[in-house]
Parts: C-alpha cells; structure tokens; sequence
C-alpha cells in the first residue's frame, strides 16, 4: 500500500511522518508541492508544520499549491484517504475540503505536552481502544464551525477524536473529524510521534493502522 | 491604470480573540476608560483593472477569498483615492 507525505515550504513533521508510515505497512514517498498526479498513492498525507510560514492563517496560502488541486481530484474520485495532521488540518479546513476552522488557542500560547483523546466509536477507529495517549503541538488548534456544522458531523459519525481535558477551547473538544464518508481525515494531534520502541507510547501506530485497516476495508 | 483600496480584516464579534482580550485587560490595568478591543489585519492592495468598478470587484474577490476566512472572520473594503 502506497503513502504520499505532501511536502510544502516550511512543513517540519514530514521525516518523521514518512517513518511512521513505513513503520506501519505502508510504503512511503514524498511528494512536493507543485506535483499535480497523485493517482499512484493509496493515502495522501499532509503533515505538520508551518507551511509558508503559517502567513495569512496556517494553511491559508498551501491551499492554493498546485498538488492541492490534486489533492481535491483525488477526493472527488474517491482514489483513497486523505490525512492532514497539525498543519495538514490545518490545510484541509483552509481548502474546505472539511467543514469549520481553526483558530488561535484559547490561552493564546503554543502547547506541546501529551494528551488523552476519547476515541469515538467509528467506521475508521471501531476496532482500537477507546483511549489513545498523543502529543500535541500547536498555536491555532481551537477548532471552530457553527452549531449546524457540529450537529450534522455527530450525526454522520464524523468526530473521530476528543479531548479528555480541551487544552485549547475547540468546540466540544473536537480533536479529530472526516468527512461524510471517511475519505478526508483531519486531526490536531501527532500520531507519528507515537509509532516507535524509542518513543514513549504506540498509540499513533494503532492510528496508522486503523487507517490502513480502513483503506483496505474499502477496497474490498 | 492603478486602483488601491484598504482591506480590513477582524475576527467576527461573537468569536473569543485570546490576543485582544489580553490586550484589553492590560489596558484597562492602565486604567485607560476601555471598553473593548478588537484586533484584526490591514492590507493594502493595488490593483491592476480598466476600471474602477472592475477593479473594486477584484479586490472583494480577494477579501473575501483569500485574505478573510468567512467561518471565524469578517472583512471591510475602502477604496484610497
């Protein structure tokens, strides 16, 4: 199975992503940012960072880079999935490719530490555990849509992941969401930085490999 | 010919904005009579278009497009002569 980690100017987590992906079956390549052909990949990944500089808004100016319309293609063809993490979520609400925003955190600093997350009972995630232990590593992580928005995501299913203890005031502690159906995940926390002995946990691996679990499931 | 025209660009009214409440609370500890503040971005943007209709049409398209995010922010658009 085939994984892209989309590279733009200023992303920082895309090594360790490409690691993290190998370390769970997937078979890994970077892609920069004016590629405009992502047909060959089973998963696309946008990782985190701060692509252009997090200028304008984070994500706000890599939503206009050429591979973002391939990213877009990719969705409306239903190739594969789609996972932005940090700045990759970031990406993905920029491009509307998911519905809301994200915003400054609520205390107004940047936050980096462990976080326990509730993992909800989904199509994606039914056969993990329901507590996942991940870092988390952000300034604009306070996720906000409108009561509409967040009414229509629940009934969908499509909150993948909430806080125990919201660091940073998103609305109903939304960590993580898809889109309707599940080919377009976003999520604030590093599931990479949790998929190897030397780390402190493997939580993220179960991530990985849930998505990957899922990608197959679909196929079939 | 040359249009220029001043985007303002605020954090909606009902959305918490971490950076101006700090803002605000230290103004008032200077006991400044503050009421509230609210923060936001300017741009100035030129543009090029054969007329000034045109011209102001291009730049709400790119207030509202590219420099505002509609779902957190609301943008104000001032021609400068």
């Amino acid at each position: 199975m085939r994984a892209a980690v989309i590279v733009f100017p200023g992303t920082n987590c895309d090594s360790e992503t490409y690691e993290a992906l190998q370390r769970s079956g997937f078979q890994a390549a970077y892609v920069w940012h004016d590629w405009a052909s992502l047909e060959d990949y089973d998963l696309i990944v946008l990782p985190g960072g701060f692509s252009y500089g997090d200028y304008l808004r984070p994500g706000a100016i890599a939503r206009f880079s050429p591979v973002m319309k391939a990213v877009e293609k990719y969705v409306s063809d239903e190739r594969g999935i789609v996972l932005g993490i940090c700045n990759g979520f970031q990406i993905l609400l920029e491009d509307g490719l998911l519905p809301g925003a994200m915003m400054r955190n609520e205390c107004g600093h940047f936050i980096c530490k462990p976080v326990a997350l509730k993992v909800e009972n989904t199509q994606i995630f039914a056969h993990i555990k329901r507590r996942v232990i991940l870092y988390i590593a952000h300034s604009d992580g306070r996720y906000i849509a409108d009561r509409k928005t967040i009414k229509k995501l629940e009934e969908h299913h499509c909150l993948l992941l909430r806080y125990e203890e919201n660091p940073n005031g998103a609305t109903d502690g939304i960590a993580a969401l898809a889109n309707e159906n599940f080919t377009v995940i976003g999520m604030m926390p590093h599931p990479e930085r949790s998929t190897a002995s030397y780390h402190l946990n493997l939580d993220g691996l179960e991530i990985f490999q849930a998505i990957r679990r899922w990608i197959h499931a679909r196929r079939s | 010919m040359r249009y220029n025209f001043l985007v303002k660009v605020k954090i909606a009214p009902r959305i918490y904005d971490p950076q101006a409440v700090t803002i605000e609370k230290s103004l008032k500890k200077l006991s400044y009579p503050v009421i509230e503040v609210r923060m936001g971005k300017i741009f100035e943007i030129g543009i090029d278009a054969l007329s000034e209709e045109k011209a102001r049409l291009l730049a709400q398209e790119i207030a509202a497009k590219v420099l505002s995010n509609p779902v957190f922010e609301v943008y104000e658009l001032e021609p400068v002569k």
